[in-house]
C-alpha cells in the first residue's frame, strides 16, 4: 500500500460510500463498506453512457464499474464473519499497460498486527480484516481502510491490452472479456488474509514475525512447518513443486469433495501390479471413471516415419495395435499426431513414453476428433514398462494397462490428501506459495492463473478459498 | 516480501543493456541472465551488467522508501508497538497482489497474479511466453 496515494481532501469529500450490506436479500456476516476514491468523471463516476450487461443494471461506466465491484464484495460479505466492518479504499486509475501485457488491478490489506488478544497463534502477523475480526473492534491505533483496492481504467483502449475489456456482467458470460467480478473476488481474497506476508525467495519473515500462514505450510518432504524453520529452509521448500501442503483442517477435510481424482496407469504383467504417475492430455476424453482396460503393444518406428507413429501406422502396427493400448515414444511429431494415428489403426488408449530424463508431464495438443484416452510417463517408467511387456525367454508376457481414475489421490493434493501450493523452480516471484497449486483438477479461485471457467463461488462444493479462510481464523 | 534484501540472482533483463529507469528485472533463484535485446537470447550477464541491475533495484527501491517518507508516511514492514500493547506494521506495495494479463505467441490471454509492483512488472513481460492453464504442456 502506498500511503503517499492517500486520497486528498477533495477526493475524499467527493467519496461515496456503499455498504454492501443493503444489496440483496440474504443476510451479510460482514459489512464491507467501499470507499469510491475516485474523482468526479473517472473510475467509478465514469459517466460514459453504457447498456446494461449481464444483469448489471447500470447506465453508465462508472455505475457498472460499481455495480460489479459491490456484487463481489458482497459475496465476500455473505461468507465472512466479523464484528468490524470491513473498508475497502476502491478506485480505477491508470495502470501500467502494453498493447499486449496490462495490469488488471491490485489489491492488498495496508496493515498487519501480531501478539493480541483474540489471535490463534502468538507473536504471529495477520492481515488488516482478519486482526479485527479476532480482537472483536479496531485494532489500529491508525485506522484506515484494511484493504486498498486499483484497477486499470485504460483497459481495453488502443495500447491497453487493445480490445480485451473488464467484462461487467454479473452472471459470469464473459466471452473474450475479462470477468471483473473473479478478478475482484481474487484480490479481495488476498486482502482479507490469503496470503503469507513470509517471502519465499529469501525465507525471511515480516520484520521477524510470522505470518499465520506459516503455521500451516508444511515441506512434505522433511514433515516441518514453515514457522519452525529457518530461512534458507523455507527458500528451499518453496522450490519444491507438490512439496509445500496446506495443513489446515478445513481445506484436507474438503479436498475430496471439491478436487477431482488423479488420473494413474496400472501396468498388470507376471503376477505384478503396478501403479504409474501419468501426465494427462489436453486433447481427447481424458481418463474417467470408466477405465480403458487392454493389453499393452509397443509401436515400432516406421521406415516412412521420422519418428514413432508420426505417419499413419502400417499394417504391421495396425494389427498389432487394434483394440489395445498403444506404447509410443516420444519425439519428431506431435503428441496429437502420434495418439491420432494409434486411434485411426483400432488403438484403444496411448501411453506415451518421454524420451528424455525429467518430472512426468502432460500432452499438450489440440485435435479435437481424438476420442481415446492418452497419458504420457517419465522416461524411466518407460523403460520399466517396456522391459515388462517380454518375458527373459522372449515371449510376450500379456502385460495389460489399465488407464483409470486414482482412488486415493486427488489432483492438487499430497499423498494425505492436504492440497499443495503453488511452489514452480524456479521461484516465481510474486506468485510462489500464497496461491493453490495449478495441478487442481478443478480449477480454484486462488491459483495464480486465473482460469476462464472459474465461478463467482468462494465455497464449497466448488472453491476451497473460504476453507482456508476458515483455517486462519476466518 | 522482499523488503530489506535484494538478492539479484536470476535476473531478467528486460531492456537495452545500458539499463534505463523503464528497465525492470526479475527476481528468480538461481543466476543472473539478461535477455539480450539485440539476439533475444537469454545469457549471464556480465559483472558489471549484473552491478547495474543490482543498483536500478537498489535506486527504485530507495525511492519508494523516500517517497512515502516525504509523504509523511510510516516506514513500512516494519514492527511497531502500540500503545495498547498490539504489534503493527504498514504494509507496503511489496504486500499487494496484482492481477496481470498478457496476451502470449499464441494468441491466448494469460492471467497471472503477483505480489508486489516489480512482479507485476515483470509478469507483463515475461508472462508473454508463458501459457495459459489447460495449455501448459509441451506439444511434441
Amino acid at each position: 500500500m502506498k500511503f503517499n496515494k492517500r486520497p486528498r481532501p477533495v477526493a475524499l469529500a467527493a467519496a461515496l460510500a456503499l455498504s454492501c450490506a443493503v444489496a440483496g436479500s440474504a443476510q451479510a456476516a460482514v459489512t464491507i463498506v467501499i470507499n469510491n476514491i475516485n474523482e468526479a468523471g473517472v473510475g467509478f463516476n465514469d459517466p460514459t453512457p453504457a447498456l446494461p450487461v449481464g444483469g448489471n443494471p447500470g447506465t453508465t461506466l462508472g455505475e457498472q464499474r460499481l455495480n460489479a465491484f459491490t456484487y463481489a464484495a458482497n459475496i465476500w460479505g455473505q461468507t465472512l464473519t466479523s464484528a468490524v466492518p470491513i473498508r475497502i479504499n476502491a478506485r480505477f486509475s491508470a495502470l501500467a499497460c502494453t498493447a499486449t501485457g496490462a495490469v488488471l488491478g491490485s489489491a492488498g490489506a495496508t496493515q498487519a498486527f501480531a501478539s493480541f488478544p483474540g489471535a490463534q497463534k502468538v507473536d504471529t502477523l495477520y492481515s488488516y480484516a482478519l486482526a479485527n475480526k479476532l480482537y472483536g473492534q479496531e485494532i489500529s491505533d491508525t485506522p484506515g481502510a484494511q484493504i486498498n483496492a486499483n484497477f486499470n481504467v485504460n483497459l481495453g483502449n488502443v495500447g491497453c491490452l487493445t480490445g480485451t475489456s473488464f467484462y461487467l456482467g454479473l452472471d459470469g458470460n464473459h466471452g473474450t472479456n475479462i470477468d471483473f467480478v473473479v478478478t475482484l473476488l481474487h484480490e479481495m481474497g488476498h486482502g482479507v488474509g490469503f496470503q503469507t506476508f513470509t517471502s519465499g525467495l529469501s525465507g525471511a519473515q515480516l520484520a521477524g514475525f510470522p505470518s499465520i500462514w506459516d503455521h500451516f505450510l508444511l515441506d512434505n518432504t522433511t514433515n516441518k512447518l514453515w514457522v519452525n524453520m529457518t530461512d534458507a529452509e523455507r527458500q528451499a521448500s518453496a522450490l519444491k513443486p507438490s512439496g509445500l501442503s496446506w495443513t489446515g483442517p478445513g481445506v484436507t477435510a474438503a479436498t475430496p469433495t471439491v478436487l477431482s481424482p488423479l488420473a494413474q496407469l496400472r501396468v498388470l504383467s507376471a503376477g505384478t501390479d503396478s501403479l504409474y504417475e501419468v501426465g494427462e492430455a489436453d486433447f481427447g476424453p481424458g481418463v474417467t471413471s470408466e477405465s480403458v482396460v487392454g493389453p499393452i503393444v509397443p509401436v515400432a518406428l516406421q521406415a516412412d516415419s521420422p519418428g514413432v507413429a508420426c505417419t499413419p501406422l502400417d499394417a504391421a502396427n495396425t494389427k498389432a495395435v487394434n483394440g489395445k493400448v498403444a506404447l509410443i515414444s516420444r519425439g519428431a511429431c506431435g503428441f496429437a499426431v502420434k495418439v491420432k494415428n494409434a486411434q485411426n489403426a483400432g488403438a484403444i488408449g496411448v501411453i506415451v513414453t518421454d524420451n528424455v530424463p525429467g518430472p512426468v508431464a502432460g500432452l499438450g495438443g489440440v485435435d479435437a476428433t481424438i476420442t481415446i484416452p492418452a497419458v504420457r510417463v517419465t522416461q524411466a517408467d518407460g523403460i520399466e514398462i517396456t522391459s515388462s511387456l517380454r518375458l527373459r525367454n522372449g515371449k510376450t508376457a500379456g502385460t495389460v494397462g489399465k488407464l483409470e481414475l486414482s482412488k486415493t489421490l486427488l489432483g492438487g493434493t499430497d499423498a494425505q490428501q492436504r492440497m499443495t501450493m503453488f511452489t514452480p523452480n524456479p521461484y516465481q516471484s510474486g506468485s510462489s506459495v500464497s496461491h493453490y497449486t495449478t495441478a487442481a483438477k478443478r480449477n480454484q479461485l486462488m491459483e495464480p492463473s486465473i482460469s476462464s471457467d472459474l465461478t463467482h463461488s468462494v465455497t464449497l462444493p466448488l472453491d476451497l478459498t473460504f476453507e482456508l479462510l476458515k483455517d486462519i481464523g476466518w | 516480501m522482499h523488503i530489506s534484501v535484494f538478492p539479484i540472482r536470476q535476473v531478467v533483463a528486460l531492456a537495452a543493456l545500458a539499463l534505463s529507469s523503464s528497465a525492470f528485472a526479475a527476481e528468480q533463484d538461481g543466476q543472473t541472465v539478461f535477455k539480450d535485446p539485440k539476439t533475444g537470447e537469454l545469457r549471464n550477464p556480465t559483472a558489471e551488467e549484473a552491478k547495474q541491475l543490482n543498483d536500478l533495484r537498489a535506486a527504485q527501491r530507495a525511492a519508494a522508501v523516500n517517497a512515502r517518507k516525504v509523504s509523511g508516511a510510516p516506514p513500512a514492514n516494519v514492527a511497531t508497538r502500540q500503545s495498547n500493547g498490539v504489534v503493527r506494521a504498514f504494509l507496503d506495495e511489496d504486500s499487494i497482489s496484482y492481477s496481470v494479463m498478457t496476451r502470449n505467441a499464441a494468441g491466448e490471454l494469460v492471467l497471472q497474479c503477483v505480489t508486489g509492483a516489480n512482479a507485476a512488472k515483470e509478469a507483463m513481460v515475461t508472462s508473454a511466453t508463458t501459457e495459459s492453464k489447460g495449455h501448459q504442456h509441451e506439444v511434441q
